[in-house]
């Protein structure tokens, strides 16, 4: 669902209508902004892959698919739009005061999205980062919520997704993550019989 | 440490070839709309060739900035502090170095 509050574009002005007409054209002709600009490569990737969890689906024998809401691929792309955005700059920090390193709440999203994709029969719907993350040191629940192949067990599921996360984000950001909560909001694919 | 800065394209090839980084990006739109800020310390003319690396010159504090995507088969925070070294051994004693990761691929 769109609101008002709802950006309609990333930071530099691309709107998601025009990166999914982008990839639907095989990324030709190239768009020079878009294969240079950050914000815009997230979101492909984002993008590109829940347009392969789609063709999955679709593929999938439909009449047999447990009920999906309609929205679902709506609401998927939305929150893309609206995560992928730069956000806020999350501290590094440098023995050198004349330093100032950041990296974007945006980066950090995409690479949650990539890591939870990477598992098997999961697909990230959603990450948000809780807490004063600008604050070096102040304490930050990251939350997930996935939609997961039908069939996998989610307890022992659940664990795993923290674990990658939370390695994942001690690895590439100084956050200080003090939880990491899981859930699951859709199972797609098919049941077995 | 030098007294003098680099040409910003020479300082995007050293930043390239940093252990981690995957590519470097023009800044952000809004730092991109302060074209005639652009080298007061370089004498690089604002028409002339665009850069990744920008350097801003504003109450004589001059900045330099990048914006990087990383690998993440490598350690973002320690690629990202390789590339504020490798800014900070070409720029002079006074400048400040602003190093954002936008990307982590």
């Amino acid at each position: 669902m769109t609101t008002d509050e709802t950006p309609t574009a990333l930071d530099c002005g691309t709107t998601i209508e025009r990166l999914t007409e982008y990839l639907e054209s095989g990324r030709t002709p190239v768009d020079p902004h878009i294969e240079s600009c950050p914000e815009c490569l997230n979101a492909l990737e984002a993008l590109e892959r829940v347009g392969r969890l789609s063709r999955d689906l679709i593929a999938d024998d439909a009449a047999r698919l447990p009920a999906t809401s309609d929205g679902w691929f709506e609401r998927i792309l939305t929150t893309i739009h609206s995560e992928l955005r730069a956000g806020r700059s999350f501290p590094i920090s440098h023995p050198d005061p004349r330093v100032h390193i950041t990296v974007t709440e945006g980066a950090v999203k995409a690479l949650l999205r990539t890591t939870g994709d990477s598992l098997d029969g999961v697909y990230i719907s959603r990450t948000q980062i809780e807490g004063d993350a600008e604050t070096p040191g102040a304490p930050v629940e990251i939350n997930l919520t996935a939609s997961v192949r039908f069939g996998i067990p989610l307890p022992e599921l659940a664990d795993e997704l923290r674990a990658l996360a939370h390695d994942t984000l001690l690895r590439h950001t100084e956050l200080n993550v003090t939880a990491v909560n899981i859930a699951v909001e859709d199972l797609h694919g098919t049941p077995p019989g | 440490m030098t007294s003098e800065l680099p040409a910003p394209h020479e300082l995007v090839t050293r930043v390239l070839a940093v252990d981690g980084v995957t590519d470097i990006y023009a800044p952000a739109p809004t730092a991109a709309r302060l074209p005639e800020l652009i080298a007061a310390a370089t004498g690089i003319s604002p028409d002339g060739p665009a850069s990744e690396i920008v350097v801003t010159s504003t109450g004589g504090d001059t900045t330099v900035a990048a914006r990087i995507a990383t690998s993440s088969q490598d350690n973002t925070v320690e690629t990202a502090r390789r590339v504020a070294d490798t800014i900070l051994a070409r720029t002079p004693l006074d400048a400040h170095v602003t190093v954002q990761v936008a990307r982590i691929h």
